[in-house]
């Protein structure tokens, strides 16, 4: 472990995204190779919570100007638990992300919901049977998935989807590491019982 | 022999040895294989359900054309700071006379950026330094009796 002896010096582990956020800090214009890291990640996560390219890319949008707004005040928080591939930043990015899909699911709620299966959205193949069978499972999947309430669905979307750590998801929808886990473990269990069930 | 970690209850070992179980998923998956050697044996029904999102949950992707008309957007939002700077700190002489100093982060030497002082638009020569003291000296008659009599007594003190 690299738990500090009492009084002895402290370990904190780098930041994975430190140099380009203190570049981007002393430069706005340098956000760019931030961005471009993680708007594929952002714009994922926003389409899988509001299921509409428009809104998705709204959100995305909102998501990237408070962070390039805010990069100033952002201070990185890396835990030792966080192991060597810790990205706070991406944990804060996540973070104006969930708080921006909040707002537009606030929105949505307001008007009637625009009927979208995103398996329509999976790349087509020449495989004909393949590519049915394959979207058949996507959407059974995704269907499961929604079905899932707020933070366990969120919590499975970052882990499967954006392939976050634990602590990552943690930090981001404010629980613990160990509440996360169970929420992902019921999750899973939920989304078992649903794949399994044929009238679903 | 069970083996439970100690203040843990079975909901948080059960969900743990699922989490080390897709962590080995995941991780076989960032390289490209379906599975793994798994160290440790999650219930069987779970490993499946497990696998099967880590198969057939897409990553959705923003188009090419969203993508670079945002990094246009935030590269002139970039340039806009760059320029203007999102904390500047600018200095205000309200027509009844008060003053108001905007909050800054940075407290820079020489500014090379234009002030608004009583509606005109003073030359970039005038230093923050000045503005301060500026500010400073036209606060200073507002201060409270208490202030004043504390100030009376430092003089005193003083001479």
């Amino acid at each position: 472990m690299d738990r500090p002896e009492e009084g002895g010096p402290r370990l904190t582990p780098l930041d994975r995204d430190r140099a380009l956020v203190e570049s981007a800090q002393a430069d706005p214009a340098r956000f760019d190779a931030l961005y471009r890291k993680y708007v594929a990640q952002v714009y994922s996560y926003a389409y899988y919570e509001l299921r509409d390219h428009h809104e998705a890319e709204d959100a995305t949008e909102r998501t990237f100007m408070a962070a390039l707004a805010g990069l100033r005040r952002f201070e990185e928080r890396a835990r030792p638990a966080d192991g060597s591939d810790a990205s706070t930043f991406r944990v804060w990015l996540f973070q104006i992300a969930r708080n921006a899909v909040a707002e537009r699911r606030r929105r949505l709620r307001r008007r009637p919901e625009a009927s979208l299966d995103a398996a329509e959205a999976v790349p087509a193949t020449t495989d004909v049977e393949g590519e049915a069978a394959r979207r058949d499972d996507v959407s059974a999947a995704l269907r499961a998935i929604d079905r899932l309430p707020g933070d366990r669905r969120r919590a499975v979307i970052l882990r499967f989807v954006e392939e976050m750590s634990t602590s990552e998801i943690a930090g981001i929808i404010g629980r613990s590491d160990g509440a996360v886990r169970v929420l992902i473990h019921r999750a899973l269990r939920s989304v078992a019982r649903d794949l399994g069930d044929p009238r679903r | 022999m069970t083996w439970a970690p100690a203040g843990r209850d079975s909901h948080e070992i059960d969900a743990l040895v699922t989490d080390r179980y897709l962590e080995t998923i995941l991780a076989a998956h960032a390289r490209g294989a379906d599975s793994g050697p798994a160290a440790v044996e999650a219930d069987p029904v779970l490993r499946q359900t497990m696998a099967r999102l880590a198969r057939d949950l897409p990553r959705f992707h923003p188009s090419f054309r969203f993508e670079e008309a945002l990094a246009d957007r935030l590269a002139a939002a970039a340039g806009r700071m760059r320029t203007s700077g999102p904390d500047i700190p600018t200095l205000t002489i309200l027509p009844d006379g008060a003053i108001r100093i905007a909050a800054t982060s940075e407290v820079r030497p020489a500014m090379g950026r234009p002030l608004w002082i009583g509606g005109a638009l003073t030359s970039a020569a005038l230093s923050l330094a000045g503005a301060a003291y500026l500010a400073w000296r036209f606060r200073r008659p507002h201060a409270s009796p208490m202030a004043r009599a504390v100030r009376a007594v430092a003089r005193a003190r003083l001479s």
